[in-house]
């Protein structure tokens, strides 16, 4: 279970677990004002709750929450990650405890797959044959209504079959930028309200649902983050994207897959219902800013989707979606140490 | 006997010797997902609500640790949770009848003590009991050294097993 903390206040070790107290702070009404730590620590909490330490895979911190050396002590110590998100949603860092499983033998196959770029080639193609397929079928779940999505659909299905044609990562990324294009530009035959085609933009998102669509997939990777701690694969060492790129660079390879068909449809469910919409963000000078009740509508839906289970062929039984993140990481083990085919989540609708 | 890290084989190691190769080579590698798996957390908790009153766990070395013992009389004692005796148990405690007495230690008996299905299970240190050790040890040895784990083979236990999510991903 995750705990988000979308209140200020003073997280702290009591005894064996763990104590949320509440402060509420005055509204920012300028997300640059930095607001007093000082106030943060006297002011007398207006509620304080005790929380049970043995249940919590990963803690999500959005406001301003004061911590201490004591507390980060004993997270290590449950193995509990903490992921930091700021004003803007945007994920700022994550405080990851010591490993919990250390395989050097395992780090060693993955950089060795990384220098050889036959192997590196074809972990990149699983993962972007799977994501593609993953996109395919939600462009053709939509497009069973609607029948003018169904070029686009063709097209990218036809795409998607050029993959095995690529002799270097850039020309996969290339395909798969196309496809994004084509997938974004679909958009707006199932999300009713766009009147001009979606374009995807971050660094800042330039509208409200980009701005969603960035917060959401922060999300899903520090789901993966969180997963991959839970497993001997080093996050360092990423294949498609560049393993500069991040600190956890293979999470960003891994959730690739499942950006279509869990952050892209929750946030489709989301819009179309007019659950959250234009109304729900504030323009900051830096991106946009979710309102508090927003954030916690969508926090309860993302954690209700990690929840939420399937029937799994390959393990004769249901298994949650956060379930899955773990089960493909193991996948990317076996073909490491095995060399057993990897093959990355596909979702039929 | 000077140990190198590598040529330590603990009790646990011995048990999945004879429970499942391929467990067995993935654990020495790094990968252990028990500390995630439910029925092993309720596995501990058992070893520490059945026999609270006696001397607790004596660690043996790198090798591992012996639920409890009673050495005046020669006997070492261990705590399972199954409902079945498991295959890897009189393995796993008759690598350490093998430890203590090959270090000086005389201890005639091992009783592995199932509280679930109220029964116990004796193992004795004998000439025989020294030759499956020594068998077994260099089982480990020889397996952990492959360079890709033991083929995957579906059994009965596997839906029971800590590690059925990383074999059938």
């Amino acid at each position: 279970m995750n705990l988000y903390l979308t209140n200020s206040g003073r997280l702290r070790r009591k005894d064996n677990t763990l104590l949320f107290e509440r402060v509420t702070l005055p509204d920012e009404t300028d997300c640059d004002d930095e607001i007093e730590s000082d106030t943060l620590d006297e002011v007398t909490a207006d509620a304080k709750n005790a929380l049970p330490v043995e249940t919590i895979d990963a803690i999500y911190i959005f406001r301003e929450v004061t911590i201490n050396s004591k507390l980060m002590i004993f997270l290590a110590q449950k193995h509990i990650p903490v992921h930091f998100f700021n004003y803007y949603g945007h994920h700022s860092g994550t405080y990851l405890p010591h490993v919990e499983q250390l395989s050097g033998d395992l780090v060693i196959r993955q950089a060795a797959a990384y220098v050889d770029m036959e192997t590196r080639m074809k972990i990149c193609r699983s993962l972007l044959d799977a994501t593609i397929h993953n996109i395919h079928s939600v462009v053709g779940y939509y497009a069973r209504r609607n029948p003018m999505l169904r070029e686009v659909k063709q097209q990218i299905k036809d795409y998607g079959e050029t993959l095995c044609n690529a002799s270097n990562p850039n020309e996969l990324m290339g395909i798969e930028g196309t496809v994004r294009r084509l997938y974004y530009g679909a958009w707006s035959g199932w999300l009713g309200d766009m009147k001009t085609n979606f374009q995807r933009t971050y660094h800042p998102p330039e509208t409200p649902l980009n701005a969603l669509v960035s917060f959401v997939n922060s999300l899903l990777y520090t789901a993966f983050v969180s997963e991959l701690y839970r497993t001997a694969l080093y996050p360092g060492i990423s294949f498609l994207h560049s393993p500069q790129s991040r600190r956890f660079s293979l999470a960003l390879d891994l959730t690739e897959p499942f950006k279509p068909i869990m952050a892209d449809r929750m946030i489709f469910r989301l819009w179309n219902t007019h659950s959250i919409g234009d109304r729900d963000f504030m323009k900051g000078t830096n991106g946009f800013v979710l309102s508090d009740p927003s954030r916690r509508k969508i926090l309860a839906e993302w954690d209700a989707l990690l929840r939420d289970t399937i029937y799994l062929k390959s393990l004769d039984r249901s298994v949650s979606y956060r379930q899955l993140l773990r089960l493909d990481c193991y996948k990317l083990i076996n073909f490491l140490l095995e060399g057993r085919d990897y093959h990355p989540f596909r979702m039929e609708y | 006997m000077e140990f190198e890290y590598e040529e330590i084989i603990t009790g646990q190691e011995i048990s999945y010797l004879h429970i499942c190769e391929r467990k067995l080579w993935l654990f020495r590698h790094g990968i252990r997902p028990e500390m995630e798996y439910g029925n092993v957390q309720i596995g501990m908790l058992i070893g520490e609500k059945s026999f609270s009153r006696e001397k607790k766990e004596i660690p043996l070395g790198e090798w591992g640790v012996l639920d409890w013992a009673d050495f005046d009389g020669g006997i070492i004692h261990e705590t399972k949770k199954g409902r079945s005796p498991g295959h890897g148990d009189r393995a796993q405690v008759g690598y350490y009848l093998w430890l203590l007495n090959t270090h000086g230690v005389r201890v005639d008996q091992a009783q592995i003590h199932y509280p679930v299905i109220r029964k116990t299970d004796v193992v004795e240190w004998n000439d025989e009991c020294a030759r499956q050790v020594e068998n077994d040890i260099m089982t480990v040895r020889d397996l952990v050294r492959r360079e890709t784990p033991p083929p995957l083979i579906r059994k009965g236990i596997c839906r029971k097993c800590a590690y059925e999510e990383v074999c059938f991903a």
